[in-house]
């Protein structure tokens, strides 16, 4: 019978998979994932710990014998024992059919739905609505599925279920509330069932079938990307290290190893030598009058292929409806602090609209390069993500009466009224 | 009588047992079993005394609760499904149990227990002379009556009954 160590960060789904094998098997499973014989992003980097696993990627495993295994359906595999992988070769095709539907049907639509509600990643309504109906597909076919049948596979628990319950763990926990899966009520069946076998119950713990529908936490979203209140530090600090080591999570699938940091190089090296003088147009814009004198003056200077101009707008409105103005001004100066090492080659002005309990907040830049200029360097993009940025054809004229306003603090917002101003320069 | 003592051999077979002895009582009706010296009387006893001497105690129910439950099945084997006089008492069965297991996977808890196991063995004549149609028609009842008979010896001298359904079937996807 299998047995060794088991690498990985605690509460880790994919980890669930293997310990939940290993407890049908009798394999004898040794987890390691807890502080300091564990701690993710600095064991599996170690030296030691990339010679046996060069990829760095958790969950990892060796056995008795020195033998590595990555990629956790591998190790759940090597763990399983004839009932969990299939008994012949039909019901080992179909055991492998629902492990690879788990990831690359469910995982990829659970995770984009219920990641936002956790705060771990920004919300996106497109994405997000997009994946519930991918969801709700494969759960249709699933529910369909179950209907005639106790287990996926065969009679007994498989690694299919395993693998497909442990995909729609955290769905049914956050967002499969009672009204969403109504409609999936053998699907419903087999996952209490599931969840409540001994061998499942001792790995994952008691689950709770998600009453309310959650939302997108903008609040925690906030919290843990850094964007909020300066005056806060301290206490942000431990839940961005949560954030990173969640984030890392979802970003790399089997966590893959960050890529490696950027060489020195000239940031803007694709960009065409340009004739545009930055620090002569700050001098202008803040010495003479905008209207008369500064907006002319950089019509005329320029330069369309060197520079781009971008809109943007604050994509948490949410948070800022229940902001007060000094908290939404100190947001703004937050992202400019955090952003200064790039103001040598982007300018542009930020307004805060409305009042207390009820701001908004948009504005436009114009920066070097036809790209997203947060892109050029990782140390740039603390926060740009709590904006949409919008890319303005300078050649429009609802640009120029765009970057008019702006530039002014004053004009048409339609219903917004403008309360402040901040110029990043 | 003859059925009723080939499912307590069943029985014995399914927990391991070796040889039993059954008797039925010609005025009574009720089973007795003689097993390795011990005489016991009645479905629900022997089968609790089957399992608890298996060391499969687990079957009977693990806590009070599920004990409780498991007795109630077992009561309702002997006292409704076994009483089933004509037709109407069996739809009214199935009807019942089909619904009953429409959000349930076993009869009590997660777990299959002694209560899966002796409706599966009272009810297997009635659901092996159903045609296909009233089959898909209780197919909750059907998808566990499948399950529990699949199970590693359950099924013992019973024969395995058919469910697969007419390809016509919209909706139906084979095993």
């Amino acid at each position: 019978m299998a047995s060794g160590t088991l690498y990985t960060y605690p509460e880790n789904t994919r980890a669930y998979k293997i310990q939940i094998a290993a407890g049908y098997s009798g394999a004898q499973l040794t987890v390691v994932q807890d502080p300091p014989a564990f701690k993710f992003g600095e064991t599996n980097k170690s030296a030691e710990f990339l010679k046996k696993f060069p990829l760095g990627k958790v969950p990892a495993f060796e056995n008795g014998s020195g033998d590595t295994l990555f990629e956790s359906n591998a190790i759940a595999y090597y763990v399983s024992n004839e009932q969990l992988r299939g008994t012949d070769d039909l019901s080992k095709a179909q055991v492998q059919m629902f492990v690879n539907l788990a990831d690359n049907e469910i995982e990829p639509a659970a995770s984009t739905w219920v990641f936002p509600t956790l705060g771990v990643v920004q919300y996106n309504k497109q994405q997000t609505e997009k994946a519930k109906e991918t969801l709700k597909a494969v759960l249709g076919f699933l529910n369909e599925y179950l209907k005639t049948r106790t287990f996926l596979v065969g009679e007994r628990v498989t690694l299919a279920d395993i693998s497909v319950g442990c995909q729609l763990l955290g769905a049914y926990k956050q967002v499969l509330d009672v009204n969403f899966r109504k409609e999936f009520v053998h699907l419903n069946r087999w996952f209490v069932t599931l969840v409540n076998q001994p061998e499942v119950k001792a790995i994952v713990g008691e689950v709770t079938l998600c009453e309310k529908m959650a939302q997108f936490d903008s609040k925690k979203y906030a919290e843990l990307s850094g964007g909020s209140k300066k005056e806060k530090k301290p206490k942000v600090e431990k839940p961005k290290a949560e954030k990173k080591a969640k984030k890392e999570v979802v970003d790399d699938e089997d966590d893959e190893p960050p890529p490696p940091p950027k060489p020195k190089v000239d940031l803007f090296a694709d960009c065409p030598k340009s004739d545009f003088d930055m620090d002569a147009w700050k001098r202008c814009y803040s010495n003479k009058d905008t209207e008369t004198e500064a907006l002319p003056y950089f019509w005329d200077k320029f330069d369309k292929e060197g520079y781009s101009i971008w809109h943007c707008e604050y994509n948490i409105p949410e948070y800022l409806k229940e902001n007060m103005v000094y908290q939404t001004c100190n947001l703004v100066a937050g992202f400019f602090q955090r952003t200064e090492k790039m103001v040598k080659n982007a300018f542009g002005n930020v307004l805060i609209f409305g009042e207390d309990k009820d701001t908004a907040l948009q504005g436009v830049f114009f920066w070097k390069g036809q790209s997203l200029i947060f892109e050029r360097c990782e140390d740039w993009q603390v926060d740009y993500q709590s904006y949409n940025w919008t890319k303005l054809d300078p050649e429009t004229a609802e640009t120029k009466r765009m970057v008019k306003k702006f530039f002014m603090w004053e004009g048409d917002f339609g219903p917004l009224k403008v309360n402040q101003g901040k110029t990043y320069k | 009588m003859a059925e009723q003592r080939n499912e307590i051999r069943s029985l014995a077979c399914f927990f391991n047992a070796g040889n039993v002895k059954v008797n039925i009582n010609s005025e009574t009706k009720l089973p007795c079993m003689q097993c390795n010296g011990t005489s016991v009387s009645g479905l629900m006893s022997i089968c609790t005394y089957l399992a608890t001497t298996a060391g499969k105690a687990e079957l009977v129910g693990k806590d009070a609760k599920s004990r409780a439950l498991v007795g109630q099945w077992l009561e309702y084997r002997v006292t409704e499904v076994d009483r089933c006089h004509g037709e109407k008492d069996d739809i009214n069965v199935f009807k019942e149990l089909n619904s009953y297991l429409s959000t349930r996977t076993y009869f009590v808890g997660q777990q299959f227990s002694l209560a899966d196991l002796l409706l599966y063995y009272g009810l297997h004549t009635k659901v092996n002379g159903l045609t296909y149609e009233e089959k898909e028609k209780y197919l909750h009842l059907s998808r566990w009556f499948d399950h529990v008979q699949r199970l590693q010896n359950t099924r013992q001298h019973l024969t395995e009954v058919t469910f697969s359904l007419n390809r016509l079937y919209a909706g139906y996807i084979p095993h």
